[in-house]
């Protein structure tokens, strides 16, 4: 299979942004309480699911890490860790800015909510123990124990609503009886979410790219260094 | 009122998004000027 362009990648993510752009503000219709502020939810929504995909890599790479030590294991790790902080980000953003016009208040601490911030906490601390642990191979075995350990809040962030009562509202896809919205707001949701899957992957794509180039740099210093020496 | 709750969304999950594709290119330029310098310095010794 032929590899897909990354400038194709970044054209095709591009495409896919605008026409959920358009979905949401002219084809998706208003809701009924809450009015145009809802439409958040299209991008809120697809930003969480994909921060949870973005741990849920990070806890794959760190388990294939531990159990071959391959390099791309680890960049796969290290890659979804950075590139799910942006979207996790884009959550802890929009969720209050929706927050505050429906609930009254920015924020609350309730099981959601405060998983949620766990969860970004949790790319940060992964960030900072690889950037600052310069021992060669123990910042890796590190990041990788806690990013196994880390899923535990990825679990626990999606049941939330399911397990508590929560400030937050109960699922609306696959919450049980009583869930769901109108399908043109759901095939609006589906496209909106599809667009920031792709942004995924072509971040993932830039970051893994950039991470090889940094070791091959690195690598080449060190040859060099020790011709020279 | 929710309409500029609603385009204070967007608006900051593109800048967020820009400012981090910005973030990788600079970075992947820096690595390229790093490489360019090592290569010269090679050939210049």
């Amino acid at each position: 299979m032929k590899k897909f362009p990354p400038t194709l990648h970044l054209l095709v993510t591009l495409v896919w942004m605008v026409v959920s752009l358009y979905m949401i503000f002219l084809y998706a219709p208003q809701e009924a309480t809450m009015g145009e502020v809802q439409r958040i939810f299209y991008q809120h929504v697809p930003a969480g699911l994909t921060s949870f995909i973005a741990y849920f890599v990070v806890f794959l790479g760190s388990v294939i890490y531990l159990w071959k030590r391959t390099k791309f294991a680890d960049d796969l790790a290290y890659a979804a860790a950075e590139v799910g902080l942006v979207f996790c980000t884009c959550v802890l953003v929009t969720g209050p800015l929706w927050a505050k016009p429906a609930w009254g208040i920015w924020w609350t601490w309730d099981a959601r909510l405060t998983s949620t911030f766990v969860l970004w906490l949790l790319f940060i601390a992964y960030l900072m123990l690889r950037t600052h642990l310069i021992n060669p191979g123990r910042a890796e075995v590190l990041g990788a124990v806690m990013g196994i350990i880390g899923f535990v809040d990825v679990i626990v962030d999606y049941m939330a609503i399911r397990w508590w009562r929560t400030q937050h509202p109960q699922p609306v896809f696959m919450g049980g009886s009583g869930s769901g919205i109108d399908p043109k707001m759901k095939l609006t949701f589906l496209v909106s979410w599809g667009a920031f899957l792709c942004l995924f992957w072509y971040l993932m794509r830039q970051r893994m790219a950039l991470l090889g180039a940094q070791r091959e740099l690195g690598w080449l210093r060190r040859q060099l260094a020790r011709r020279d020496s | 009122m929710g309409n500029n709750f609603l385009f204070a969304a967007y608006a900051l999950v593109w800048i967020i998004f820009m400012v981090y594709a910005w973030n990788i290119s600079r970075r992947m330029t820096q690595l390229r000027k790093d490489l360019e310098e090592l290569k010269r310095n090679r050939q210049s010794t």
